[in-house]
């Protein structure tokens, strides 16, 4: 078994473009993922929103948009027809009324609109307040109006044991679940040399006195051997990019290595089907892709929409189990989640596993 | 050694192989020839248990074989019609890797390794990976792989298919030896002169079925035909081709727009000498004169209709 | 003709596996639209959240507070523990859970962090709820600066809470300010084209690329020119079902879809163009692909590091000013600008026309360019 084991690793690492792109394409992939939003994205690092303020007089609405920082708010003063025109071809994001009845004309309800919205109802919102104030307790007007230089952070994000939270980290996980399931090409072609209808080199290993079972699982550790090396490279280079996998981080090694050997299994499994090679590999392109796009990589609140629509496939999905897993250890520190999830994982490995074996053990062909 | 008994394999409506029998003795080099499509393989990969089969029963070595009969498949060696090698593996350790399956011991296989390469004449390549080597080289490795651990049985699946022929003559001498060694040959091919060359005994297939079955000479004799003449450069007129066709032994002549005459004849003394006494009589020039032993194509025209390699 | 036909003949034989990577790349856009439906809908702030507050302290400001989720959001209550926090938030029962510590109101007053938020990573609206959230603990705080009770204080700050701004909408896009829903699908559109076609195309090239079949090709008297423009044809021809069939989706899907916009045909422009960059790119990953499981990854990563650098997932105005700068090569950034201005404008003046014909100036340029990179390395392969 060892022998077994031992030449097929050979056999991968001299297979250097496989070998490569194995490795990178995981790497590559997060590269991109933190160029495009990086790890900590808040609206204060977003653009300045442009907008337009419609007002002949010089009045304290006016004088609070004007003192707006101008990472927030980049203001034009402009006449009530140039306004709407530059509004409707999409130059503003809005157009502020100044006088005594403050008001926002917007043109849709984005981001940036609802950035412009707000302002106005915090200036609003001030205002009220000073009026309330003078009139009650005018003695503390001006100590009331140092307060409205710049609101603090009374709000604290945690989770639920105190370490903080970046909500993009979810298809960071999510692409750790996709290379996890890399392995599944692997594990085809491991099949593939096993079913003797498949290749000239599965017949010849078929009439030799080695168990089944042995040649199953001399492939998959050797597959899982290189997909794990190749997911704990993408967990430390996403360590190196200033992601931060908590105190905890060696519990991720279990889930990351079961996730490996899942989808070693799942390309066994999809191997020992009778059917042509090129629709297995089609099967397998489009069911990694469809997994984890349901944990989150391109649309991250799908994980959420799926636990609320149809949580079993949550629960069947590996790499929702693997993104799961990760919340689990990084974020919610949820000791009995981590272990349902990596109970999951095993339970789908060995069912994937047992059931390729009962598939190619002792089988005899209509053709080959 | 291996017993097939009324063995039947459709694929659909297709018949494979047509209530096949076969007795394969131990010691012998055991030729299945038939042209492409005639069942060869297919009896091949049923007698491995590779194949599901629709009746019959197939016995190796006293015993039917299974896909888990793993004491029967050690004594077994398989050299596939297609290249079954790995190709991120160089010679020496694509020998070694096969010979392992069989053999576990190292200090033992090192030595069965080392004498496949000797055997197979891939000394000088052992280092080089498979894509390296040319289409004959490639064939000897097949060969190397499949017989390394010293089979009791091995069974060669067309193995001289697209190679050159230093490297097929190499292949046959070696498949000799191996026979000499004590191991029980099965050899598969449409090629007629390679299994005349080596094979003890020959089974001809065709659709499936065994047509005929012997040694070489024993099946040539089944035939009519005894000798082939072939008269090159002969002018002759329709009556003087009837003529030569009443000659005695004489049994079929034909005569070709390029002026060739071609007789076939029963066994006997003297038949060219009859044949060309008669052109001389006749004042006929000719050109070449050839006299051909009857081939196993000749055996299988003469039962199918067809030749070998249609 | 011959080798045009033999392209066919091998897309024909595959026909069920590229309809399933069609399928599943079309699928990815549509369910990705209806996601981003569902968060777009009366913009962020209008969402309305369950939310849990956890008041250890039992004073004003936990009470004001409580008030002021059940009139803003939905205040949903659960037991103060760990784990049963940790559950809540796992099972989505709540997006976040606000906890008041003891001492809270002191902490307050000095204008420190004195609550703390847990929330459900990649939950709708977070950013916009705990901004509301706080600009109301902080109102509080200045009706204490301006001399008023705690309790004065929280109630006045509620009743603040319930006042509306004014704001006008400006329906310059038919649609209420909305995107439409198949706005919303086009947005996605360049992962269904390219992630289909990419595979598909590509499977069709990695059969012509078998060396004996290269081989056989390029030593035919068919011209290398000839040989290029069946391949290019072949393209066209799956390139454009697949582009009709979405179109036909999204007709289906969106009850007209965009045949019911007046920018139908810039729409229609914007989505040929992708489709003319999505054959570009397969052309160049066939020819570096080696075999399938290569090619998913050459796949993956062209088409999600492009919709992802190019806003088709994370919006544009989402975007760093940094990746901005790298978005601005991209033909999915200039999509989905384009796309972007079709869903929020009805009419284009001159000047959004302007952006319209250069965004698609340049995906047309990016297509030429990697198909002539392509061909050039075709070239150099073929002479080795």
């Amino acid at each position: 078994m060892m022998r077994l084991y031992l030449s097929g690793l050979l056999r991968m690492a001299r297979d250097r473009s496989e070998l490569f792109w194995g490795l990178l394409f995981p790497v590559i992939m997060a590269t991109l993922f933190f160029v495009s939003f990086g790890i900590g994205m808040d609206p204060e690092k977003m653009s300045a929103v442009p907008a337009g303020l419609v007002s002949e007089e010089n009045g304290m609405f006016e004088t609070f948009l004007t003192g707006m920082d101008e990472g927030i708010l980049d203001l034009e003063k402009m006449d009530g027809e140039q306004a709407l025109d530059a509004l409707r071809a999409g130059k503003i994001s809005g157009v502020f009324y100044g006088g005594s009845e403050p008001s926002l004309t917007v043109a849709a309800s984005g981001i940036e609109e609802s950035i412009l919205q707000t302002l106005l109802s915090s200036y609003l919102e001030h205002e009220a307040m000073m009026k309330q104030i003078a009139k009650e307790h005018p003695e503390k007007l001006f100590s009331a109006a140092a307060q409205l230089s710049g609101y603090p952070d009374l709000l604290e994000h945690v989770t639920a044991t105190g370490r903080s939270m970046d909500t993009n980290l979810g298809y960071f996980y999510a692409l750790i679940g996709m290379a996890c399931l890399f392995g599944t090409f692997g594990g085809l072609d491991t099949s593939v040399e096993i079913r003797a209808d498949q290749s000239a080199l599965a017949v010849r290993r078929s009439v030799a006195p080695v168990h089944r079972l042995k040649l199953v699982l001399s492939g998959m550790l050797a597959n899982f051997t290189l997909q794990f090396a190749s997911v704990c490279l993408l967990l430390l280079y996403l360590n190196m990019l200033g992601l931060s996998f908590g105190d905890k981080w060696f519990l991720l090694l279990p889930v990351c290595a079961l996730g490996s050997l899942t989808g070693v299994a799942f390309g066994i499994f999809v191997g020992s089907l009778k059917m042509r090679y090129g629709f297995k590999v089609g099967i397998l392109v489009s069911s990694t892709l469809a997994m984890s796009f349901l944990a989150g990589l391109m649309f991250v609140n799908m994980k959420d929409i799926v636990e609320h629509h149809a949580p079993i496939i949550n629960r069947v999905n590996p790499a929702a189990l693997i993104a799961d897993a990760f919340y689990s250890v990084a974020v919610y520190d949820n000791p009995a989640r981590y272990a349902v999830n990596l109970a999951l994982l095993a339970a789908i490995t060995v069912l994937l596993t047992a059931v390729s074996f009962l598939r190619l053990r002792r089988e005899r062909y209509e053709s080959i | 050694m291996v017993h097939i008994e009324n063995l039947v394999k459709r694929y659909g409506s297709m018949v494979a192989l047509d209530h096949l029998n076969l007795d394969i003795r131990e010691g012998e080099i055991f030729g299945l020839l038939g042209p492409n499509g005639s069942g060869k393989t297919t009896a091949i990969n049923c007698m491995l248990a590779l194949l599901k089969y629709d009746k019959g029963t197939i016995r190796l070595f006293g015993e039917e074989m299974q896909p888990d009969s793993y004491d029967l498949k050690r004594q077994i060696g398989v050299v596939p019609q297609n290249v079954a090698v790995f190709e991120q593996m160089t010679v020496r350790e694509n020998i070694d890797y096969f010979c392992s399956l069989y053999v576990p011991q190292k200090a033992e296989r090192k030595k069965l390794v080392e004498e496949a390469i000797a055997f197979a004449g891939l000394e000088d390549y052992q280092k080089m990976l498979p894509r390296k080597l040319s289409g004959g080289l490639l064939r000897r490795l097949n060969i190397a792989c499949g017989i390394a651990h010293r089979p009791r049985l091995i069974i060669l699946d067309e193995p001289t298919v697209a190679v050159d022929p230093q490297s097929r003559n190499r292949i046959l001498e070696g498949i000799v030896e191996l026979n000499r060694q004590g191991s029980t040959i099965i050899y598969t091919s449409h090629y007629m002169e390679e299994v005349e060359q080596i094979c003890t005994r020959i089974v001809i297939l065709n659709h499936g079925r065994s047509i005929a079955s012997g040694t070489s000479e024993e099946l040539k004799q089944m035939i009519k035909t005894g000798e082939t003449i072939v008269i090159e450069g002969v002018d002759l007129k329709e009556e003087q081709q009837e003529a030569i066709g009443r000659l005695p032994h004489v049994f079929e002549v034909t005569y070709s727009a390029q002026k060739t005459l071609t007789v076939k004849c029963t066994s006997a003394q003297h038949n060219v000498v009859r044949i060309l006494n008669y052109l001389q009589e006749q004042n006929a020039a000719f050109g070449r004169v050839l006299s051909e032993l009857p081939t196993l194509n000749d055996v299988f025209l003469e039962i199918t209709g067809k030749e070998l390699r249609d | 003709m011959k080798v045009y036909r033999g392209y066919m003949r091998i897309v024909a034989r595959n026909i069920g596996l590229l309809c399933m990577y069609i399928g599943i790349a079309v699928g990815i856009a549509l369910i990705s639209q209806a996601g981003m439906e569902e968060q777009a809908s009366g913009g962020f702030a209008a969402l309305r959240q369950p939310v849990a507050v956890i008041d250890r302290e039992g004073g004003f400001l936990g009470k004001a507070l409580t008030g002021y989720v059940e009139q803003e959001q939905k205040l949903v209550r659960i037991k103060d523990e760990e784990q049963a926090i940790q559950d809540e938030l796992f099972y989505r029962n709540v997006s976040c859970v606000i906890i008041v510590p003891e001492g809270a109101e002191e902490a307050f007053r000095e204008g420190r962090a004195a609550l703390e938020i847990i929330q459900v990573p990649g939950s709708a609206a977070e950013y916009y709820m705990d901004a509301r959230i706080n600009s109301f603990l902080n109102q509080i705080r200045v009706y204490c600066a301006g001399g008023f009770s705690m309790e004065e204080a929280c109630e006045r700050a509620l009743a603040l809470a319930q006042s509306e701004p004014s704001v006008t909408l400006l329906d310059v896009n038919g649609n209420k300010g909305e995107r439409p829903a198949y706005n919303l699908f086009f947005q996605c559109l360049p992962y269904g084209l390219m992630g289909g076609l990419i595979m598909c195309l590509s499977t069709v090239i990695l059969e012509f690329k078998k060396k004996e079949i290269e081989r056989r090709v390029h030593c035919s008297p068919v011209p290398l020119w000839v040989q290029n423009l069946a391949a290019i044809g072949c393209f066209l021809t799956v390139g454009s079902a697949v582009w009709a069939v979405c179109m036909a989706v999204q007709a289906i899907q969106y009850a007209g879809g965009i045949f019911t916009s007046p920018n139908a045909v810039y729409y229609i422009l914007n989505s040929l163009v992708c489709m003319a960059t999505a054959m570009s790119l397969a052309y160049l990953a066939g020819m570096m692909a080696k075999h399938a499981g290569t090619l998913n990854g050459i796949s993956n990563v062209i088409t999600l590091g492009l919709c992802f650098l190019g806003g088709v997932f994370v919006p544009i105005e989402m975007l760093n000013g940094g990746t901005k700068k790298v978005s601005v090569f991209l033909p999915t950034y200039w999509y989905s600008k384009i796309n972007g201005i079709l869903g929020d404008f009805a009419q284009l003046n001159s000047e959004l026309l302007r952006t319209v014909w250069q965004g698609l100036f340049i995906q047309i340029l990016f297509s030429a360019a990697c198909f002539g990179v392509t061909m050039a390395v075709v070239r150099a392969r073929v002479r080795e």
